[in-house]
C-alpha cells in the first residue's frame, strides 16, 4: 500500500533526525594526541581558574588537545569507579579520594598505570614522607611500585572559637590551652558547661566538641586513627600483616573505642554526630553550635576567609584559631597522619606518555605553587620547594595586621611533627577497611546500640581479618 | 455514594481530619519555602516563621552568583530537556503500541502485554548497574541520550497501560470507518485514532514528564560533570560537601518543584482519570 | 501456492502488530532484557555471596528492607484506603483537602526529602525546637536506627499516599451506586457499607496495588539514600542502597550486583502473581 510505505519513511526520516539532535555523543575518550582529565573540582573558584591556566598553559606548550573536566568529589569517585569497572577510562583523574579508595584496590587489579618514572624524576623534590602513598602492591606481579603522582596533603587539624572561650573568661590564645590528653578535652567540655551556664537560651544547643562519629565520613577515619595512634595502636604493621589482634594493639583499639564512646555519650558531643557527612562538623562550627572541631583539612578557616558576610575577616584572625592535637594519655607527643592526594593514570588510558607529561608539567615549581596557593591553605605541599616559599610559614596577613593562627600550624604540623601517612598503602585490604568504615561501625555500636567497647572491637578486629583474606 | 444528609458530628469530625492531614500535607512545604526566604545569618535558629525574610538566596540562585549554584541554569536546562524528549518519545512509543494493543488483534499481543507489565514491575534500581555497564560499553555515559532512553523504557510501559485501557473502549467503528474510506492502517493511525485518544495523551505525556523531571538514580549513575548533570543530582551534591549554603539549596528545591506543581494542576482533571484508568480496570 | 483469505489477513495483522510494536519491543528487548541477562550474569558470581552474607551490613540491611517494605507499603494503603472513603464528602476543609493533598505527589522526591532532614535536625531542626518549646527532650531523629528508620518510612507514605488515595478514589467511584441504595433501604450503617459492599469490590484492586507497592519500595534507592545513606553506622541501608555502595563506592560491581540478585525471587513471584490478574 503506497501511502503506508511513504508514511512510515516519513516517520522514519523524523526518527533518525530526532535521535541525532538528542545528542548522539561525541566521544569523549582519548584518541591519539589528545588528553582527557578529569580533575577534582577545587572549594574556591580560583583554585579551578588556576588549573584552567595550567591546561590552557600545557596546550600551547605541548600542542596537544585537553579535554578538562571539573567534578566535586563524590562525584568524581563514583564516576572513576565507574569509569575503571567499565574500561572506559581518562587519561588522567585527580580526585581527593584517590589515595585510600583507588590507589590501592585498582593498582592491586593491575589497572593503574606505573608511575614510578615520573616520580623518580621527581624524586629530589619530593617530601620523602609524602611518597609512601603511592608505593603500592601489584596483586598481578606482586611487587610494589609508585602506582600514581602524590602532590599534596591534608593531616588533622583542630579548630576552635577563641571569642566563645573569652566569653566565659577562659584562655583562648593557642599556646595558653593544656596539651595534656585529659585536660586537653575536659577543656572543652568545660568551655561548654560555662557557656551554657552563662546563657541558657543562647547556648542551649551548643556543644563543646565537634568529634564526627559516622559512618558516612571520612573525617571519622581520621579521628579514629589519630586516637588509636594516641593510644599507642596499630591496625596493621610494617609488612600489611594485620595486627590488631595482638594483646597490646587489641587493648589500644578498645581503649580508643571506649573512650569515643563516652564522649558521645558525655553530652559534650552533638547527638548527630554519628549520623554526619564530612561538611555536617564544617557546618555545625560555622554557625556557632559547636565550641571546636577536629578536621582533617584547613576548610574551616579558608571557609571563613571566603566569607563574604565578613569583609574584615574577623573570623580568620580574631575569633578563631587552630591548634595542635594534643599528647597522648601516656604524656607523649602526638604522631600525625597525612593523606597525601594523589593523581593516578589508568592503565587502560590510550595516551598515557601525554599523561606523565602534563603531571609533570602540572607540579613544576612555579605553575603548582600558584595552583595550590589558590587553595588558600586548604592543603600542603609535598614538594619541598614549593613549601620553601614563605607563605607556609607565615599564612596570610590581617587587615589589621593580625598574624594567621591557622596555614603556620599546618606547616608546623607537616614539617615539624612526626608524621606519617595513612597506612592504606601497605595492602589493598586496607582500603576497604577504610571503605566500610570499619572503626565508625564500632563507634556506631558502641554509642548506639550499647555495646561495651570490647564486643564493638573484637566484631571491628574480624572484620577487617575477613576483609583481608579476601585480598588473596 | 448517595448520602440522605450529613449529621454535624460527622462535619466536625471531617473538619478536624481535613485540618490534620492538611498540616501532614503541607507542612514539609512550607518549611522548604520558609528556608528558601531566610537569610544566611538566620539559617541556624529554627523558627516557624521568618524573622527576617529575603529574596536574596533566590536572586544568588538565578545570577549563580555562588559557587553551589554556578551552572544552575545550564543544569535546570539539562533536566527540561531530558524531560521533554521523555514525554515526546513516550507518547510517540505508547501511542503506537496502544494502537495495536487494543485495536490489531495480533498473534503474540499477549506476550507484549506480559513484557510490558514486567518492565513496569521490575524496579528501574534493579537495572541500573547492568544498564550503565551498558551505556559505558556504548560510550554513551555522560549524554542526555543515555537518560532519555532509560526514561522512556521505564515510564513506557504506563503510558502503553494506560493508552491500550481507553483505546479499548472507543468504538470499534473507526476502523470500518477508515476502510470505507479507502485508508490504509497507518492513516487510520494518524488521523482517526490519534485525535481520538488526545485526553489520555496528554495525561501520558504529562506523566513521562514528570517521571524523568524527578529521576534522581539513574540521572546520577548516567550524567556527570557539573555543566551536564541535571538539577536533583546538582542539589544531591550539595549534601555531601563542607558548608553548603541550604538555604539557597532550599531556593534551588523550590524552583525545581515548580514545573511538576504547575504541570500537574494544569493537567489534574487528565492526569488523575488517565491514570486512574488503566488500574481500575485492568482488574 | 494459493494463500487464503484468512492466511493474508493473519499475516498482514500480524505483521501490522509487530509494526506498531516494533518501538515498544526494541526498547524492551535492548533496555529491559540485555541489562537484565547481564545483570544475572554478573550474579553468578559465587564469591559475591559468600561475601555478602559474611558481611553483617548486609544481614541487617535485609532485615531492614524487609521492615520498609512492610510497615511502608501496608501503614500506606491501608490510610490511603480510609482517606479515599472521606475526599467525597462535599464539606469545604475537604474539598480543600482534595485540591491540595496531591502536592507532595506533585512535589518531586529530593526537595521533600531536604526538607524533611533540615526539620529533623538534631541541632537546628524544627521539631526538635518544638519538642523544647514544650519542655520535652530532644531526639535524634537521624541518629538513632528506629528514628532514622522511621524518617524513611514517614517520608514514603508522605510522598505516596495521594498517589494510591486516587487509585482507591477511582476504585470506589467505579461501584455503581445501586448497590449503596440497596444497603440503604435494609438500613446499613456507614460501617456496614463499608464492609459489604465497598470493601469486596475494592479487595482486588487493594491486593493488586499492595504488590505493585511493595515491588516499588523493594527497589527504592532514592528516599533511603537521600534521607539517611546508610546512616547511623551503615545500619539503614536498604538494598537498593547497599548494592550502589558496594558497585560505586567500593568498585565491587558483582557485590552490587548479587544484592539485587538476592532481592530477585520475591520480586519475579509478586511479578508472576501480577502477571495472572492483570491484562494489559
Amino acid at each position: 500500500m503506497p501511502q503506508t510505505r511513504r508514511s512510515f519513511l516519513k516517520t522514519g526520516a523524523l526518527a533518525a533526525s530526532a535521535l541525532s539532535v538528542a545528542g548522539v555523543p561525541l566521544v569523549a575518550r582519548a584518541q591519539g594526541g589528545k588528553l582527557v582529565v578529569w580533575w577534582n573540582k577545587g572549594y574556591y573558584p580560583e583554585e579551578d581558574a588556576a588549573m584552567q591556566k595550567i591546561v590552557a598553559d600545557f596546550q600551547n606548550k605541548a600542542k596537544t588537545e585537553v579535554d578538562l573536566s571539573f567534578t566535586a568529589q563524590e562525584d568524581l569517585l563514583k564516576k572513576i569507579n565507574a569509569a575503571l569497572i567499565a574500561h572506559r577510562v581518562p587519561d588522567v583523574a585527580f580526585c581527593f579520594f584517590n589515595d585510600w579508595q583507588v590507589v590501592p584496590k585498582y593498582a592491586w587489579t593491575g589497572q593503574l598505570a606505573d608511575c614510578s618514572d615520573v616520580v623518580g624524576d621527581l624524586k629530589l623534590r619530593y617530601n620523602e614522607k609524602m611518597l609512601a602513598v603511592a608505593h603500592v602492591l601489584n596483586g598481578k606481579t606482586k611487587k610494589r611500585a609508585y602506582y600514581g603522582v602524590p602532590i599534596e596533603a591534608q593531616t588533622m587539624h583542630i579548630h576552635y572559637w577563641r571569642d566563645m572561650l573569652r566569653d566565659v573568661g577562659m584562655a583562648d590564645a593557642p599556646d595558653k590551652i593544656p596539651m595534656k590528653w585529659d585536660a586537653y578535652w575536659g577543656y572543652w567540655k568545660k568551655a561548654q558547661d560555662e557557656l551554657r551556664k552563662k546563657d541558657a537560651t543562647k547556648f542551649g544547643k551548643l556543644y563543646g566538641i565537634g568529634m564526627t562519629e559516622s559512618t558516612r565520613a571520612s573525617d571519622t577515619l581520621y579521628n579514629f586513627d589519630m586516637a588509636l595512634l594516641s593510644h599507642q595502636g596499630e591496625v596493621i604493621d610494617a609488612d600489611g600483616k594485620v595486627v590488631a589482634d595482638q594483646a597490646k594493639n587489641k587493648k589500644a583499639i578498645v581503649e580508643t573505642l571506649k573512650w569515643f564512646g563516652e564522649l558521645f555519650t558525655s553530652g559534650y558531643v552533638p547527638p548527630d554526630a554519628t549520623n554526619w557527612t564530612d561538611g555536617d562538623n564544617n557546618a555545625g562550627f560555622h554557625s556557632r553550635l559547636i565550641v571546636m572541631t577536629p578536621n582533617p583539612s584547613q576548610s574551616i578557616p579558608a571557609a571563613q576567609f571566603f566569607n563574604k558576610e565578613d569583609p574584615e575577616k574577623k573570623n580568620y584572625f580574631d575569633n578563631m584559631a587552630t591548634i595542635e592535637w594534643p599528647d597522648g594519655p601516656d604524656g607523649k607527643k602526638a604522631r600525625y597522619l597525612s593523606a597525601v592526594k594523589t593523581i593516578i593514570i589508568p592503565h587502560d588510558g590510550k595516551n598515557q606518555k601525554g599523561a606523565k607529561d602534563f603531571i609533570k608539567f602540572v607540579v613544576e615549581k612555579e605553575r603548582f605553587s600558584e595552583y595550590i596557593k589558590a587553595a588558600n591553605g586548604r592543603w600542603f605541599p609535598a614538594f619541598k620547594d614549593v613549601a620553601d616559599d614563605p607563605f607556609w610559614r607565615q599564612g596570610h596577613k590581617g587587615p589589621k595586621g593580625q598574624k594567621d593562627l591557622h596555614v603556620p600550624v599546618a606547616t608546623t604540623i607537616f614539617l615539624d611533627r612526626e608524621n606519617k601517612v595513612f597506612d592504606h598503602w601497605k595492602h589493598p585490604a586496607f582500603s576497604q577497611v577504610y571503605d566500610e568504615n570499619v572503626w565508625g561501625k564500632a563507634m556506631a555500636r558502641i554509642a548506639i546500640d550499647k555495646w561495651p567497647a570490647e564486643k564493638a572491637a573484637d566484631e571491628g578486629i574480624e572484620r577487617v581479618k575477613t576483609i583481608f583474606t579476601t585480598f588473596k | 455514594m448517595s448520602r440522605a444528609r450529613h449529621s454535624r458530628t460527622l462535619q466536625i469530625w471531617l473538619s478536624v481530619v481535613a485540618v490534620v492531614l492538611l498540616a501532614w500535607t503541607l507542612f514539609p512545604v512550607y518549611y522548604m519555602l520558609l528556608l528558601s526566604f531566610t537569610p544566611t545569618n538566620d539559617l541556624f535558629k529554627p523558627g516557624l516563621y521568618v524573622e527576617h525574610p529575603t529574596v536574596r538566596n533566590y536572586v544568588y540562585t538565578t545570577a549563580q552568583d555562588n559557587p553551589f549554584v554556578r551552572y544552575f541554569w545550564r543544569q535546570l536546562g539539562n533536566s527540561l530537556v531530558v524531560a521533554l524528549w521523555a514525554m515526546v518519545v513516550v507518547a510517540a512509543v505508547a501511542a503506537l503500541g496502544s494502537f495495536a494493543m487494543a485495536r490489531i488483534n495480533f498473534r503474540f499481543r499477549r506476550f507484549v502485554s506480559g513484557l510490558t507489565l514486567f518492565t513496569y514491575v521490575i524496579p528501574s534500581s534493579f537495572l541500573s548497574i547492568p544498564f550503565f555497564r551498558m551505556m559505558a560499553d556504548y560510550d554513551l555515559i555522560d549524554t542526555k541520550l543515555a537518560l532519555v532512553l532509560a526514561m522512556v523504557t521505564f515510564a513506557s510501559p504506563y503510558a502503553l497501560w494506560v493508552l491500550s485501557d481507553y483505546a479499548r473502549s472507543l468504538p470499534p467503528e473507526i476502523e470500518e470507518a477508515g476502510a470505507i474510506d479507502g485508508a490504509g492502517t497507518f492513516a487510520t493511525f494518524l488521523h482517526l485514532y490519534l485525535p481520538l485518544i488526545r485526553p489520555p495523551l496528554i495525561a501520558i505525556g504529562t506523566y513521562a514528564f514528570l517521571y524523568a523531571w524527578n529521576e534522581y538514580l539513574y540521572a546520577l549513575l548516567l550524567l556527570t560533570g557539573e555543566p551536564r548533570i541535571p538539577l536533583p543530582v546538582a542539589m544531591g551534591n550539595f549534601l555531601t560537601t563542607d558548608n553548603a549554603p541550604w538555604n539557597l539549596l532550599m531556593a534551588v528545591s523550590t524552583v525545581y518543584s515548580i514545573p511538576p506543581v504547575v504541570l500537574y494542576y494544569v493537567f489534574k482533571r487528565y492526569l488523575v482519570s488517565g491514570l486512574v484508568s488503566g488500574a481500575v480496570s485492568g482488574t | 501456492m494459493r494463500t487464503t483469505v484468512r492466511g493474508r489477513l493473519l499475516r498482514s495483522r500480524t505483521f501490522y502488530g509487530f509494526l506498531f510494536t516494533a518501538p515498544l519491543l526494541f526498547l524492551f528487548a535492548a533496555f529491559v532484557i540485555y541489562p537484565m541477562t547481564m545483570g544475572v550474569w554478573y550474579a553468578l558470581d559465587a564469591d559475591a555471596y559468600r561475601a555478602l552474607f559474611s558481611d553483617p551490613i548486609f544481614r541487617q540491611t535485609a532485615v531492614n528492607t524487609l521492615w520498609y517494605v512492610g510497615v511502608a507499603v501496608n501503614v500506606k494503603l491501608v490510610l490511603a484506603l480510609l482517606l479515599s472513603g472521606i475526599l467525597d464528602y462535599p464539606f469545604r476543609g475537604i474539598r480543600l483537602l482534595a485540591a491540595l493533598f496531591l502536592i507532595p505527589w506533585a512535589i518531586p522526591a529530593l526537595p521533600g526529602i531536604l526538607s524533611f532532614r533540615w526539620m529533623l535536625n538534631s541541632q537546628w531542626g524544627i521539631f526538635n525546637y518544638l519538642l523544647t518549646v514544650l519542655g520535652l527532650p530532644s531526639v535524634p531523629w537521624l541518629a538513632q536506627y528506629w528514628t532514622a528508620l522511621g524518617a524513611v518510612m514517614v517520608f514514603h507514605i508522605w510522598k505516596y499516599l495521594p498517589f494510591w488515595t486516587i487509585i482507591f478514589l477511582a476504585g470506589r467511584r467505579a461501584i455503581p451506586n445501586e448497590l449503596y441504595e440497596a444497603a440503604a433501604i435494609d438500613g446499613a450503617s456507614a460501617t456496614q457499607n463499608f464492609w459489604n459492599v465497598t470493601f469486596p469490590l475494592l479487595r482486588n484492586l487493594y491486593l493488586i496495588c499492595t504488590l505493585l507497592s511493595m515491588v516499588f519500595t523493594l527497589g527504592d534507592f532514592t528516599v533511603p539514600w537521600l534521607m539517611t545513606g546508610g546512616a547511623p553506622g551503615d545500619s539503614t541501608h536498604v538494598l537498593a542502597t547497599l548494592a550502589y555502595r558496594y558497585t560505586f563506592t567500593m568498585g565491587r560491581l558483582e557485590w552490587g550486583m548479587a544484592t539485587f540478585a538476592v532481592a530477585l525471587p520475591v520480586t519475579l513471584l509478586f511479578i508472576g502473581m501480577l502477571l495472572r490478574w492483570v491484562k494489559i
